[in-house]
């Protein structure tokens, strides 16, 4: 149980470091929080972009307003020119996010309006971590004035050019507006923009106070100054105060009217049960570390050092009670590697067997209770069999599977570095859905030994997709509990000597293997879906059929 | 004394295991309507309540309408599941309508919802993504909301937790099968008993174990994991996590917020609920979220104390009496202390004996009928620091002075206005046949320029007296739109403050005979207006200005003097039906 959280901050701008970050912190057993504070909605941020252009192009009033009414109604001028320059809105980030948020414990969210933006705009619901802020800059005490007149905008972290649009729904009112902002070039507009040393000066005059921030902390130490608030819908500041107006941050008529309904209000008033929640410590689920034996079945052929890895990742587990098997595939000697650790041992096949005759040999060899199998260029993190040991003790389920997450090579130019990654083998075990597609990594399952053996072992007919073949015959026995958690890396080349290469004609021959295995004789439409569905896997040859990872790695 | 109410079923049974301890109305869509006629006379009676909003998340409930459509269409197993997918991405057809028509609400229950948060108090909702709901499909972001916590007192206190059997349990005790039809499709993917706690009624093509609510218990006890059907509110999935047994539950009620742990799935997806029911197996057991409180209060400043005189100006012609009387009661039992009203009663029959009967009311009749120069009499002769006016088919709720007060006083404005419930009435004795909250708008200079968009402006606001009388009050030129044209004098150095809050009441006959629309036209009004205030170099404020006379000159802008929607039986106008007849001096 660590004492301290650990957090893993993702800038929007490059996600990609965070990833490669999230996933080394995984492989060497460090657990962490995903702290992304950047998502507004998407909206927001086009229109104040949109804003700042046309305050610059746009001079005569009423075609600026014209303009403004457009962006308050999302008539941008292309929505899809827009969302090219918006990054907040690129697929290929979110997708990464996403993926940094499979691999974290949690999101850090400071309200429920930062939780729920991110389930929407991500796709993804993500447990949420509520951790209590910080204000951007400190909010200096004041002394007020006698005459409190002015609207103060607090935006201390904001360049000028971002707060265009809050600048000119303002215009309207005859009070003076001040708005304390980070350096920058001011626009031509009616409001004053102060940097932070004045900031004392204004909030004692300030008779309103807009906070258009997205850190709902900026918010809670504002109010201290006693003076109407006025806050951003997208900061959930709202869930801490109440009494506070609060406006749609594209729309510039609807800040303007909140502004004018709070010089009438009183200051607000923390909320006592504000929706925040207990944020420190997290009590870590503790690691599962004894329990049932735990067989992985491992297979090599003439890759030694892929082996090595493989087996120093399952010695690397926080679990203790693991046995390996190793088989050997008549191909190069690997003894002295697998002596050197000793929960595995070793059986030798004298002729080349192939991979699946392998696999069964392993599953007879094992004693575990519960197995899993493990090809040498994979990897399982360390918490991987604790994790799904915990899962199967829990709920005395048959098989229990994690998600996988999947590294990309490029062999011709580094075959030691992924250049990218992508999550997509974590779909759930759903008897029906498995006759179509194999969504479940390889390595991600264990399931329990006198199972396998009940439905027959590996099918050494096929050439291919015998762990497919594998979950068909199990799912139509048993549940597959899923742990939405990535547990195990899955290696792919662009080499073709994945063990499980999809792109070959052993794996489209198998395919059809296994529609003659399972002819869905009483299920027409079923087989209708799947014909069409394996029709397009036929069709893509020599096409990776992988989802890429979002972002690559020069 | 008004007692708390629920207007719609859902609405009875919130309100019935939460006791409110202020004056609430329950509402939700079904009894939207009604709660709009109750919440209006509470007003105007002078009553402030909260308003606990059930909104339903009405995407997942078109969908599940249309997947309860499909399934019992549907014999094959695969079919349904097919069917249920095109559902799940939001395709789908019920009967030849689209999702998308079906998810429109009429247009009675949408005013009525969108109306109602703005005449409470308080709006309380059940979470904060009811409150998002609210918000979006409304358009406003309400900030005076609360989010009521309770404890759902049908789930069992007497549940052991034993071995589990492996077992499902979908936890629906008012849901008929027909609606659990995603769910239920989903869970045929499973090996292990699945069984259900919900309403009577039978599932299409689908075999299930149905347990009755007061047997639950043990089979609560021995579940492996628990669904929570509930798609709207969190309280199911709250009190269930205190059993710590593994739980799933919607994202739309809200309840992954109070409970920690709880796999959250989209109810409107079958292959979502599916994957959280697998999920939630192996989870560990829920735990509620710890709250604390977000800041130390400070001191605030207090809130305004001085009472300045209020001058209420009403006008008077020819209104059935009881209009006059109801207006005047409306300044009578106005919150505020100090307030002084100025009957004009522009030449109409005599008034003086009614007038009399209030003590704070002085009366002065204009011996000839000139409409345009009633509001200057009366203003002339006001004393208040703050001024106001009222024409007597119109009338305040009992907050209203002081609120307005409040807000100049707060911020020393000029002008300060608050919203207006517009009641639409016709016959005699009048009867109500619907309301509207005028829309909520800012006062912007260049809108300003070209058309009034603040309806009835002098209802609903003060002015300080000495602005008005530097401004060189009211145009005797100018007949309906005389109060537009001091606003755009006004507009010229001052910012207009606006209350968020419903304290006017402005009604609207259906054959178009308000007092305030009496005499002159409104074209020869807005030809002056704009001889008065020209706007110089602004092309696009000109051509719009152009537009408007080119419309007014073809009677296309006709006022709109019918509601937007209506009662089925009309209800009476608050305040008209006076019970006890104000005992007359002779």
């Amino acid at each position: 149980v660590p004492s301290e959280l650990a957090f893993l901050d993702v800038n929007v701008a490059k996600p990609l470091d965070a990833l490669f970050e999230a996933v080394r912190r995984r492989l060497s057993g460090e657990r962490f929080i995903m702290r992304f504070h950047e998502l507004d909605h998407p909206r927001a941020p086009l229109a104040a972009r949109e804003a700042a252009r046309v305050i610059e192009t746009i001079a005569d009033p009423d075609e600026r307003l014209a303009a403004f009414r457009a962006l308050a109604d999302a008539l941008l001028p292309g929505d899809a020119l827009a969302r090219r320059a918006a990054p907040q809105l690129n697929r290929r980030i979110l997708q990464t996010v996403r993926e940094i948020a499979m691999l974290a414990d949690g999101v850090a969210v400071r309200s429920w309006a930062e939780h729920y933006r991110f389930d929407l705009t991500c796709d993804f619901t993500a447990e949420p971590f509520y951790v209590d802020g910080e204000a951007d800059r400190t909010v200096p005490d004041v002394v007020a004035v006698d005459v409190r007149d002015a609207v103060v905008v607090w935006a201390p972290a904001t360049p000028p050019s971002a707060l265009v649009l809050v600048a000119f729904a303002l215009e309207e009112l005859r009070a003076p507006v001040f708005i304390v902002s980070a350096d920058g070039k001011a626009p031509a507009l009616r409001a004053r923009f102060v940097g932070y040393d004045a900031a004392a000066d204004v909030l004692a005059r300030a008779a309103v106070i807009v906070d258009p921030s997205l850190n709902p902390s900026n918010a809670v130490e504002l109010a201290k100054c006693g003076v109407p608030l006025v806050v951003s819908m997208s900061s959930g500041a709202v869930e801490f105060l109440d009494g506070v107006g609060v406006f749609t941050p594209w729309n510039h008529t609807d800040l303007l009217r909140v502004v004018q309904s709070a010089f009438a209000t009183g200051a607000p008033v923390p909320r006592l049960h504000p929706g925040r929640h207990e944020p420190t410590p997290r009590v870590w689920e503790p690691d599962v570390t004894d329990g049932p034996l735990v067989s992985i079945l491992m297979r090599t052929y003439n890759r030694p050092q892929s082996l090595e890895r493989a087996l120093e990742s399952v010695e690397r587990q926080t679990y203790r009670n693991i046995e390996v098997v190793v088989v050997s595939d008549a191909g190069e000697d690997v003894s002295e590697i697998v002596a050197r650790f000793p929960r595995a041992r070793l059986v030798v096949h004298e002729t080349n067997r192939g991979a699946i005759r392998a696999a069964n040999t392993a599953l007879y060899a094992s004693g575990g209770d519960f197995v899993g199998i493990l090809d040498d260029d994979d990897v399982l993190f360390p918490d991987h069999v604790s994790t799904l040991v915990a899962v199967l003790e829990r709920s005395g389920a048959d098989i229990a599977h994690s998600d996988a997450i999947s590294a990309f090579y490029d062999v011709a130019s580094n075959p030691d570095a992924p250049y990218g990654y992508s999550i997509f083998l974590n779909k759930p075990g759903e008897p029906t859905d498995l006759y179509i597609t194999d969504g479940i990594g390889p390595m991600a399952a264990l399931f329990r030994r006198t199972l396998a053996l009940d439905v027959g072992g590996y099918d050494e007919n096929l050439p291919h997709c015998e762990d497919w073949d594998m979950w068909i015959r199990l799912s139509q026995r048993t549940d597959f509990v899923h742990v939405p958690r990535v547990t195990a890396m899955y290696s792919i080349r662009n080499d073709d000597t994945n063990m499980m290469s999809y792109n070959t004609e052993g794996f489209k021959r198998a395919m059809m293997l296994l529609k003659e295995k399972y002819p869905l004789d009483d299920r027409p439409l079923l087989a209708q879906v799947r014909d069409t569905s394996m029709g397009r896997f036929a069709a893509q040859a020599g096409l990776p059929i992988f989802p890429a990872p979002a972002l690559k790695r020069r | 004394v008004p007692e708390n109410a629920a207007f719609g079923e859902d609405a009875a049974r919130w309100l019935a295991a939460f006791a409110p301890n202020r004056l609430t109305l329950a509402v939700d869509p079904s009894g939207a309507v009604d709660a709009y006629a109750q919440a209006a006379r509470l007003r105007a009676a002078g009553h402030s309540f909260d308003i606990a909003l059930l909104w339903p998340d009405r995407r997942t409930h078109v969908a599940i309408a249309i997947a309860g459509q499909s399934v019992s269409e549907c014999m094959e197993y695969d079919k349904r599941r097919f069917a249920l997918e095109a559902i799940g991405r939001g395709e789908g057809e019920v009967r030849g309508h689209k999702i998308e028509t079906l998810l429109a609400v009429d247009i009675a229950t949408m005013a009525a919802m969108r109306d109602l948060p703005m005449l409470a108090e308080r709006i309380l909702v059940r979470s904060w993504a009811e409150w998002r709901r609210i918000t979006f499909e409304m358009g406003f972001m309400y900030s005076n909301v609360e989010v009521v916590e309770r404890i759902d007192t049908t789930i069992p206190d007497d549940v052991e937790r034993v071995a589990s059997d492996g077992s499902i349990l979908v936890w629906a005790p008012f849901t008929p099968p027909a609606k659990l039809s995603i769910i239920a499709t989903a869970l045929r993917e499973l090996h292990r008993p699945v069984k259900y706690v919900c309403a009577d009624g039978s599932f299409p093509n689908v075999e299930i174990e149905n347990v009755a609510l007061e047997d639950a218990a043990p089979v609560l006890g021995r579940a492996a994991a628990i669904v929570v059907a509930d798609v709207d509110d969190p309280a199911p999935a709250r009190t269930l996590a205190r059993l710590g047994i593994p739980l799933c539950v919607t994202v739309t009620s809200g309840a992954g917020d109070y409970v920690a742990g709880a796999r959250v799935f989209q109810p409107w997806r079958r292959q979502s609920v599916l994957m959280a029911v697998l999920e939630t197996l192996g989870a560990p057991p829920p735990h509620a979220r710890r709250r604390i409180s977000a800041v130390t209060p400070q001191q605030w400043p207090a809130a305004v104390t001085s009472s300045p005189l209020v001058s209420v100006v009403v006008r008077t012609y020819d209104k059935p009496r009881r209009f006059l009387e109801r207006a005047l009661r409306s300044i009578e039992q106005q919150t505020y202390p100090n307030i002084e009203t100025i009957v004009v009663n522009d030449a109409g029959p005599d008034v003086t004996e009614l007038v009399g009967s209030f003590p704070n009311a002085q009366l002065i009749t204009q011996p000839r009928n000139e409409y345009r120069l009633v509001t200057n009499t009366g203003m002339k002769r006001a004393k208040g620091t703050y001024v106001g006016r009222l024409d007597d088919d119109d009338a305040l709720f009992p907050g209203h002075v002081a609120t307005l007060v409040d807000a100049l006083e707060r911020s020393r404005g000029a002008f300060a206005y608050c919203d207006a419930l517009v009641a639409y009435v016709t016959g005699e004795p009048p009867a109500t046949v619907g309301y509207l909250v005028i829309e909520k708008e800012p006062v912007e200079v260049s809108k300003m320029l070209v058309v009034n968009h603040i309806v009835a402006p002098l209802l609903r606001s003060l002015i300080r007296r000495e602005v008005l009388e530097r401004a060189g009050w009211f145009s005797e030129a100018i007949y309906g739109a005389d109060d537009y044209e001091l606003l755009l004098r006004l507009l010229r150095d001052y910012d207009f403050l606006h209350v968020d809050r419903v304290t006017a009441m402005y009604t609207q006959f259906e054959d178009g005979s308000n007092l305030s629309s009496r005499g002159g036209t409104e074209i020869d009004d807005y030809r002056l207006i704009q001889t008065l205030h020209p706007v110089g170099e602004r092309p696009h404020v000109i051509a719009a200005r152009s537009l408007l006379m080119r419309e007014l000159e073809r009677g296309a802008r006709n006022r709109v003097r019918r509601p937007p929607w209506r009662f089925p039986q009309p209800v009476p106008l608050p305040g008209y039906e006076i019970e006890e007849p104000r005992r007359l001096t002779t």
